[in-house]
């Protein structure tokens, strides 16, 4: 039995609390938020205990995994406590909110005798692994070019609005721009050099847009838009194209779901698509980080790859900054 | 209205000729092809006279305009002997491969008192003249950025020689896009950072191009104008143009009106377009304007503007950083 506490009971917290919940051999021991009614309400649900302090919790000799789903800049210093107190440790996405912290994870990861995983969960999304095992067959010759899209509505209603504050999240090119550069790396190695454009440094309010042009090492290069500008009430929406020496393949979201509903309650209208799945993709990497604990196996996001997406990311945000490239590629 | 087609290297020629045999008031009486073959056999076809060598198909007194279809490095010479001829003229797109001979080519036409309108048919698109109007209500907000792309096949050919075309992908797809965000936005092309290589296919030019434009208003967009379709791709490419604003966002595919057609015989899919017919607009547009002697909506100044958003991102790829316009020439 792997006895888990989660630090963070926020959107993230609360998909992860589920998906830990399925797994028969994993028990949910505590649930740490500093808003104690929202600890309290996933204990409810889940029989576990409450807690307010990530310290706390860490320090607990009946946990065995830390989940890290708190506001980005605490994720390395709880990081880095719960390896040193030997737990295994699974992080929400970015692994810091700068490379320094990032580099210190890395460094205690490698260090201690525990599994340490970035939760870069569009590596388990299972659109995103079929199009890379399909480029891993060779089905589109070298893969040379890529454009990708992710977005939607600015995320509200978050503790302290802490998205709003650029130090804080990195607005939508560190938080959310960091999956496709992870999902590229995946496919297309290291970045050699970015550029980006952003709403970031401008300050809106609720508004945040970015593109950003990577250029690979192997000379591929790719197009990243990352959307935090649909009104409220737009669908998460994602989509990317993959080209290669030898063909193309594409993927959007919004045409390729599997159900349309189109029902009304009363005055109540519902018109929405859904795309259902034999298992959400956070379970599948929640269920790979028990696997690689109980198997003793390296997780398939590796800490220097949770460093590397995140270099990419500060770089943009730097590069949108100065309107100038912004060369990528220092040692961790 | 008698007009002329000066050559067919470009192969939209052939739905331009198409599109004046649709409208009633024009008559297409010569064609000049340096391709005596090509040229022969489109003037038997249209049942015109055929010249190979485009200065004597000018001295005829029958023709009010020309279409002008070359490779693009000869755009040059035939717009400026065709304005010294009195010939109004439609000119494919780029207007040229550099800034001096596009400006010679605007100072020919203004010197001798005809028309240069270049091809841009997708500023006739019923889909980009509905955003313009939104955008011209003030429906949108205040326009924000925009990520855009106009993707084709490798078309091969002169395509993709540059002493012919002046360069590869970024000089073919540049414009289109760069042309209705000048026109929705008032707004000129400040900064250009590009990357482009050839990655794709064995060609002795680019053939893949990714843009950043800020303009001089702060607004910033991205123009992918890559080769990056298959050669079985089920339609020959796309122009998309996402626009985000303060009321949120508008993503327009302006090729999208299709059906899907698969077929046994060819073992073939593909997308076939039902939308409106853009060139036909265009040119009944161009027609109307010298018809009524109105100045042309798209005019060589604007043909060149589009163009140095291209040449800018080629000294890009040179310099590795941002390059500022208007280019020192």
């Amino acid at each position: 039995m792997l006895r888990v506490g989660i630090i963070g009971a926020g959107v993230m917290g609360r998909t992860h609390a589920e998906c830990w919940s399925r797994l028969e051999d994993v028990k949910i021991q505590v649930v740490c938020d500093v808003q104690v009614e929202r600890a309290e309400a996933l204990s409810r649900t889940y029989n576990c205990d409450v807690s307010t302090s990530a310290d706390d919790v860490i320090k607990r000799s009946d946990i065995d995994i830390v989940d890290i789903c708190t506001p980005t800049p605490f994720h390395s210093e709880i990081a880095v406590s719960a390896l040193e107190k030997g737990k295994h440790t699974l992080c929400e996405k970015p692994v810091a909110r700068n490379l320094e912290s990032a580099r210190k994870v890395v460094k205690t990861a490698r260090e201690v005798d525990v599994k340490f995983m970035t939760a870069h969960v569009v590596r388990f999304f299972p659109e995103y692994v079929t199009a890379r095992n399909l480029i891993d067959q060779g089905a589109i010759g070298i893969p040379r070019m890529a454009r990708t899209k992710r977005g939607g509505q600015y995320p509200l209603g978050r503790w302290n609005d802490w998205f709003s504050d650029v130090d804080m999240s990195g607005g939508c090119l560190v938080d959310t721009g960091i999956h496709d550069f992870d999902y590229l790396r995946w496919i297309f190695g290291d970045v050699e050099r970015v550029y980006a454009s952003a709403l970031t440094w401008r300050r809106l309010e609720h508004k945040d847009y970015g593109l950003v042009t990577l250029r690979f090492k192997s000379k591929a290069m790719a197009q990243v838009e990352i959307i935090w500008a649909q009104p409220p009430g737009t669908p998460f929406n994602t989509g990317f194209e993959l080209i290669g020496t030898d063909g193309l393949i594409a993927y959007n979201s919004q045409d390729s779901s599997s159900l349309r509903i189109m029902v009304s309650n009363g005055d109540n209208i519902v018109q929405r698509a859904e795309s259902p799945l034999t298992e959400s993709p956070y379970l599948t990497e929640i269920r790979h980080f028990v696997s690689c604990i109980e198997e003793n196996k390296e997780p398939s996001v590796t800490p220097e790859d949770a460093y590397k997406a995140l270099e990419v990311a500060i770089a943009s945000l730097e590069s949108a900054r100065i309107n100038r490239p912004v060369s990528v590629g220092g040692d961790i | 209205m008698k007009g002329a087609i000066l050559s067919f290297a470009h192969m939209h020629a052939y739905s331009y000729i198409e599109c004046l045999k649709k409208i009633s008031d024009v008559e297409i009486s010569a064609i000049a092809d340096e391709d005596t073959d090509r040229g022969k056999s489109l003037a038997d076809r249209y049942g015109t006279r055929f010249y190979k060598d485009y200065q004597d198909l000018l001295k005829e007194e029958d023709v009010d305009f020309v279409v002008v279809c070359s490779e693009n490095v000869k755009h040059r010479d035939m717009v400026i002997a065709s304005a010294q001829a009195g010939k109004h003229i439609l000119c494919e797109k780029p207007i040229s491969v550099d800034i001096p001979s596009a400006k010679e080519m605007i100072d020919a036409v203004n010197r001798y008192g005809v028309q240069l309108q270049i091809a841009f048919p997708v500023r006739f698109s019923p889909s980009v003249r509905r955003v313009k109007d939104m955008i011209d209500r003030k429906e949108l907000g205040n326009i924000l950025a925009f990520n855009c792309t106009n993707h084709g096949k490798m078309p091969g050919g002169w395509f993709v020689e540059k002493s012919l075309a002046g360069g590869g992908a970024i000089m073919d797809h540049t414009v289109h896009v760069m042309d209705i965000l000048r026109w929705y936005l008032g707004s000129e092309a400040e900064y250009v950072y590009a990357e482009g290589d050839t990655l794709l296919q064995n060609i002795p030019a680019e053939d893949t191009g990714l843009l950043s434009i800020i303009f001089e208003n702060g607004i910033f967009a991205t123009i992918d104008a890559s080769w990056s379709r298959p050669k079985s791709f089920p339609i020959w490419g796309d122009v998309n143009i996402e626009m985000v604003t303060e009321k949120g966002v508008v993503e327009m595919e302006v090729f999208s009106q299709t059906l899907e057609f698969y077929n046994d015989k060819s073992m073939s899919a593909s997308w076939i377009d039902w939308g409106a017919n853009m060139d036909l607009l265009m040119i009944q547009n161009f027609i109307s304007s010298i018809k009524n002697g109105k100045p042309v909506e798209v005019t060589g100044y604007d043909g060149l503007k589009a163009m140095e958003v291209a040449l800018a991102a080629y000294r890009s790829l040179e310099l590795k950083e941002p390059v500022k316009l208007p280019l020192e020439v």
